[in-house]
């Protein structure tokens, strides 16, 4: 017989880009930290909505022995200790990804995002691969900041603004991430959906020479699905999107210097070609 | 039909057309596949009954283009190997290297030699792009740490 007695009938139900979340705790107060949590990871894109039965249930608990624990729908509850940072970490992620992974008429693909001369320019990539880096020295350079997490794309394969602050990881911080507000490094956030002109597979390596190669829509479109959040999901309806997107942007792939030296050459680049 | 000839996989498969190439998602492998021009057409022309030299036959009668009854089988083996067609279908080229086949097909075709790319769709979106801990002792604040959690990482995956 289990003892834990908490009870979890404190609630908070929203919606966002078609996803339905129930968060339910034993505690006001971590209650409140959750949502405040959610709205920061989706950049305010969501919805309250009277409680009511949701797709998707994650419950947050606090226990007697001081830890935080979690569980995400039917599977079995995790411990996430005692420091309320990791639990606020956690789950920033974790509903970022759900809704990426479920949203309703959008495409989410792991990316940074600029807008460039009318255009969005979209580096897909995993993490640590410098992409928060690159997007943060393309919006020194003019670029109009979309996101440096996800490029959301419409049935039409127009990109959307995703834009929170930077999440940028600094060595002398050992890679703990820090928020950034674009203002803060001279650039403005985008707000209206863009045609995608160009999409950049790289990563950084040391004294690594600019050598494009650009790829064909079909080539481009498979190194898109690897960023592709809801492509096991959603395989139509993703393909069907990244299938737009492919056949108006160029795509090319190379591995790229330092950022701060790559970045404006990079755009002049996308100027002239 | 005739079970010796090829016939493209249909179940399982999610296609996108393209101007020159096809694109082919396999949902039972989570698999994405780029077939170029000629893999495509030979793809698409492996429907059970149709043998190599009539898939040869049938591109110069589509195209006015020569495909030569070899350059058929490299792409027949290439949707072998990726698991493309309904049954495995025994190879032309037992004994010969891929290199001794394409170069033998290289001086005979001025068709583009079939190409499938391929990649996999990652396991778990949030594990696969937020997590870049390979043992529970990478995570957290350790250097380059990709778990949220400093207490629940497995072997890559941000979960127990």
């Amino acid at each position: 017989m289990s003892n834990d007695r908490r009870i979890f009938d404190k609630q908070f139900c929203f919606e966002s880009y078609g996803v339905t979340i129930r968060i339910e705790s034993n505690r006001t107060d971590l209650l409140g930290v959750a949502e405040k949590t959610v709205r920061k990871a989706l950049v305010g894109n969501l919805q309250p909505i009277e409680n009511q039965k949701t797709g998707h249930v994650l419950r947050i608990g606090h226990s007697r022995d001081g830890k935080y624990t979690f569980r995400d729908g039917d599977e079995p509850e995790f411990s996430l200790g005692k420091k309320l940072k990791d639990l606020v970490r956690y789950l920033n992620t974790l509903v970022r990804f759900k809704i990426a992974e479920f949203a309703v008429d959008r495409v989410f693909v792991h990316a940074g995002v600029v807008g460039w001369n009318g255009k969005a320019i979209v580096l897909p990539a995993d993490s640590y691969q410098g992409k928060t880096t690159l997007t943060a020295e393309l919006v020194k350079n003019g670029a109009t900041y979309y996101s440096d997490d996800f490029a959301v794309f419409d049935s039409d394969g127009m990109v959307h603004p995703f834009a929170r602050p930077l999440s940028v990881r600094y060595e002398h911080l050992k890679g703990i991430s820090t928020d950034v507000h674009v203002e803060s490094i001279g650039g403005t956030a985008g707000t209206e959906p863009l045609p995608v002109g160009f999409v950049l597979l790289t990563k950084y390596r040391e004294n690594a020479r600019w050598k494009p190669k650009f790829l064909s829509p079909g080539e481009g479109m498979i190194e898109l699905i690897t960023q592709t959040i809801p492509i096991r999901y959603a395989p139509e309806f993703s393909l069907d999107v990244l299938k737009k997107v492919a056949a108006r942007a160029r795509i090319a792939k190379s591995y790229r210097n330092d950022a701060k030296e790559f970045a404006k050459k990079f755009l002049e680049f996308v100027d002239t070609n | 039909m005739d079970n010796t000839f090829p016939t493209a996989r249909k179940s399982g498969l999610v296609v996108q057309e393209m101007p020159d190439e096809l694109l082919v998602y396999d949902t039972d492998n989570n698999k994405a596949h780029c077939l170029n021009h000629t893999a495509a057409f030979v793809f698409k022309s492996c429907d059970g009954y149709r043998s190599p030299t009539d898939i040869a036959g049938l591109y110069k009668a589509e195209s006015g283009g020569k495909m030569s009854e070899d350059m058929v089988w490299l792409a027949i083996d290439q949707l072998n190997e990726n698991d493309l067609l309904e049954q495995q279908v025994k190879s032309a080229f037992a004994g010969q290297s891929r290199r001794e086949v394409i170069k033998k097909i290289g001086f005979a075709s001025v068709v583009a030699l079939p190409v499938i790319a391929s990649l996999v769709a990652p396991k778990n979106a949030m594990a696969a792009t937020s997590c870049a801990c390979n043992t529970p002792a990478s995570c957290g604040n350790a250097p380059n740490a990709g778990c949220p959690s400093t207490t629940n990482c497995n072997a890559g995956l941000c979960r127990p």
